[in-house]
């Protein structure tokens, strides 16, 4: 795979603290590609050694099958967490100037800017401040910032931070259609529930390690795990002695983690013999669960760490 | 893109960025109002009349004191005489400034003067000392008044200064040096600040994923120094102005000027970089003037003996040391005691120091702007360094 962009054992110190061990990750073009984790995992660290704003203790990142030089770095678009952008420039202006930095001309990059900001339903705010613009507007702006040079390469670090379920929308579909038109893309994120059904291949990382990798479909179809979805909250009592727990409760049911062994109408009856349920259904795990699983954690934990961010 | 293509596309957004702010033209309005009034005023009222001088003469001045008046305008004064009978009430009075100079006759003549003032006047003094007595040597040969009034019947010379005096020199290269170095010190707390913000604000993230840390930290020191500098062409047009149509501008001004600007440049150059690094090091904004004391105390402190003893041995040994030679090499130049060699020396480590600073500064800036959180101190940074190594 000599198309795409990898990092290769690459680990990082702060201190006493290891960050990142021996961590490996391939983005390979046209598909979405997730490099998801708790927080703390060490995404962003990555993430920042891949556009060489830290330089790794070790490891390597390699551009079509060679080792990613500045200028290769700087034909790609980055988005990071800690969103940054001048807010005393005007829109445009400054669109026109990172465009410049990444090596078009003066007018190419001024036509790029005019284009994205047109596609992005931010052209009427063209010559604003950025300063002036609400918090979901700026947000665009700074995709704009990295994709405005029409990079082969995208990254987005936690790009849906912070973002209503229309602003989701919109920005998932940004990210397919640049990988339709067969260009990588890496997204980052610690809500792996937002970006189940984006990502095709994931990299999950904890703790600085990668702890599961694959393409999402094929990981969920290889888990041994069944789960049986609920539209009634089940208490623990009901299952007798069926073999299964709860995997988790909220507003809209109950998941239940069955054992290997275990019958799903089995389940289904023992939780109809207390209530009516209406819908359900038998479902391979989700990323959480699949991470919940390698990780070995409770579930409060990942919920504390996503209430947290 | 190269280096210098990214570190000009930095300079250039922070010169644009700068001269859309409504301050910058203000100041530089403010600056250009107040030149000008400072070039032109003193001419106006200068155009009044000549100098008047008053002189007191103790002795018989019939011969003195006409001579004395006749030389007058030669120095560009009109001079009264005030016949004074005694040696110390004259003595008295140029003491207590009633009169300009006294002068003495007799056998043993003697100009009175306070030290240091009316060097034309007593110039002029004893010109007509020596006139006079000349011409009684001549009465006493023999020669008729008429014969006598007929050799001194020649135009007086006309006085024109070539040479410098070291105290306008020394005037005009300390208004010049507090310019420069309030200007510097302007620019190096924008410079610090400027790159405070990026790192608040987290834009230089985005920017050292394009661009590397040392043309997005000397781009800025380029920026924000030429528009600085822009400021200051403001402030010293009017002089040069005047300099240029020949009008008689306090001397000295301008070669200390044209010997000023490379150390000048340079000096900000350096001191910009340094400011970039530091201001790197803070995590709010509030923190930049306690991070760069060091080096504005540095900057005070050589300003300071630059003004009162550039011409000591102390002030010999900073016009070598680079943070320290930008403000001390134009006063000696300007006061005549720096030697050809100190100038080139001075140069050569003055362009080394800011090699070094730049890649030092920008390993520094490139480390320090990624790590938020908290204050950073220099040495943890540092520390960084030899991680890598180890
Ligand atoms: N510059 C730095 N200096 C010291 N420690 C750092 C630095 N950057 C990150 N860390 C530490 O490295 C660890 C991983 O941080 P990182 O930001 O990569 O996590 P993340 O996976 O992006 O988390 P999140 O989901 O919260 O964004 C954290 O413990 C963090 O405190
Ligand atoms: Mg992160």
């Amino acid at each position: 795979m000599d198309e795409g962009l990898r990092a290769r054992g690459v680990s990082q110190r702060f201190g006493s603290r290891v960050v990142l061990d021996d961590v490996d990750l391939d983005v390979p073009p046209g598909r979405v590609i997730g490099l998801l984790g708790p927080n703390g995992a060490g995404k962003t660290t990555l993430m920042r050694i891949l556009f060489g704003v830290l330089q790794p203790d070790a490891g390597t990142v390699e551009w079509k099958g060679r080792r990613a030089t500045d200028d290769d770095r700087r034909s790609w678009g980055y988005m990071p967490q800690e969103r940054g952008i001048y807010r005393d420039m005007r829109v445009h202006d400054q669109l026109t100037w990172i465009a410049r930095l990444h090596g078009l001309d003066k007018a190419a990059g001024a036509a790029h800017a005019t284009d994205l900001l047109e596609r992005l339903g931010l052209a009427d705010r063209a010559k604003d401040k950025v300063g002036d613009l609400s918090g979901g507007m700026a947000q665009r702006v700074q995709l704009a910032a990295a994709m405005v040079h029409e990079p082969d390469v995208l990254v987005l670090d936690e790009p849906f931070a912070g973002l209503d379920p229309v602003a989701v929308e919109f920005l998932s579909n940004v990210i397919v259609e640049h990988v339709r038109a067969g260009r990588l893309l890496l997204l980052s994120s610690h809500q792996l529930d937002l970006v189940e059904n984006l990502c095709e291949t994931i990299t999950l990382v904890h703790h600085g390690r990668v702890v599961l990798r694959g393409d999402v479909r094929a990981l969920k179809a290889a888990s041994p795990d069944r789960y049986l979805r609920v539209d009634v909250t089940v208490e623990p009592e009901w299952l007798g002695r069926v073999d299964a727990t709860i995997a988790s409760s909220d507003a809209s049911g109950s998941r239940l983690r069955l054992a290997s062994s275990t019958d799903a109408t089995a389940a289904l009856d023992a939780v109809r013999a207390h209530a009516t349920v209406t819908d359900f259904g038998v479902e391979a795990p989700s990323l959480s669960e699949l991470f919940l699983r390698v990780a070995g954690e409770s579930a409060e934990a990942l919920h504390d760490a996503e209430a947290t961010a | 893109m190269n280096a210098f293509q990214a570190t000009w596309l930095v300079a250039g957004r922070e010169l644009r960025e700068s001269f859309r702010r409504k301050t910058t033209w203000i100041i530089i309005a403010v600056l250009l109002v107040g030149s000008t009034a400072a070039v032109v005023i003193p001419d106006l009222v200068g155009k009044d009349g000549p100098t008047s001088y008053d002189v007191a003469v103790v002795g018989d001045a019939t011969t003195f004191g006409p001579t004395l008046v006749a030389i007058g305008p030669a120095i560009g004064a009109e001079i009264s005489i005030t016949k004074i009978a005694d040696a110390a009430d004259a003595r008295a009075r140029v003491d207590h400034g009633d009169v300009a100079v006294a002068v003495l006759l007799g056998d043993d003549p003697t100009i009175i003067v306070r030290s240091g003032e009316h060097g034309q006047l007593v110039g002029a003094a004893s010109q007509a000392l020596a006139t006079q007595a000349l011409s009684q040597a001549l009465a006493s040969a023999g020669l008729s008044d008429a014969q006598i009034a007929k050799v001194f019947d020649i135009r007086p010379v006309r006085l024109e200064k070539v040479a410098t005096e070291t105290a306008s020199r020394r005037g005009a290269s300390f208004a010049l040096s507090l310019v420069l170095y309030l200007l510097s010190l302007t620019v190096m707390i924008q410079v610090a600040n400027g790159v405070a913000t990026e790192k608040s604000n987290r834009i230089s993230e985005v920017l050292l994923a394009v661009v590397r840390p040392g043309p997005l930290l000397f781009g800025k020191v380029v920026g924000v120094g030429l528009g600085g500098i822009a400021v200051l062409a403001a402030a010293l047009t009017p002089p040069v102005v005047k300099l240029a149509v020949g009008g008689n501008l306090p001397q000295g001004l301008g070669g200390a000027l044209a010997g000023s600007m490379i150390w000048f440049v340079l000096g900000l150059a350096l001191f910009l970089t340094l400011a970039g690094s530091l201001g790197a090091l803070v995590e709010r904004q509030e923190e930049v003037s306690s991070v760069m004391a060091p080096l504005t105390t540095i900057l005070v402190a050589a300003f300071i003996v630059a003004q009162s003893s550039a011409d000591s041995s102390l002030g010999t040994v900073l016009a070598y040391v680079p943070l320290t030679s930008p403000l001390m090499v134009p006063t000696r130049v300007a006061i005549g005691v720096s030697s050809p060699l100190e100038l080139v020396v001075s140069v050569v480590l003055l362009i080394l120091a800011i090699g070094l600073v730049v890649r030092v500064g920008s390993r520094i800036y490139g480390r320090a702007v990624v790590r938020t959180g908290r204050r950073l101190k220099l040495r943890d940074v540092l520390a960084s360094f030899d991680n890598r190594v180890a």
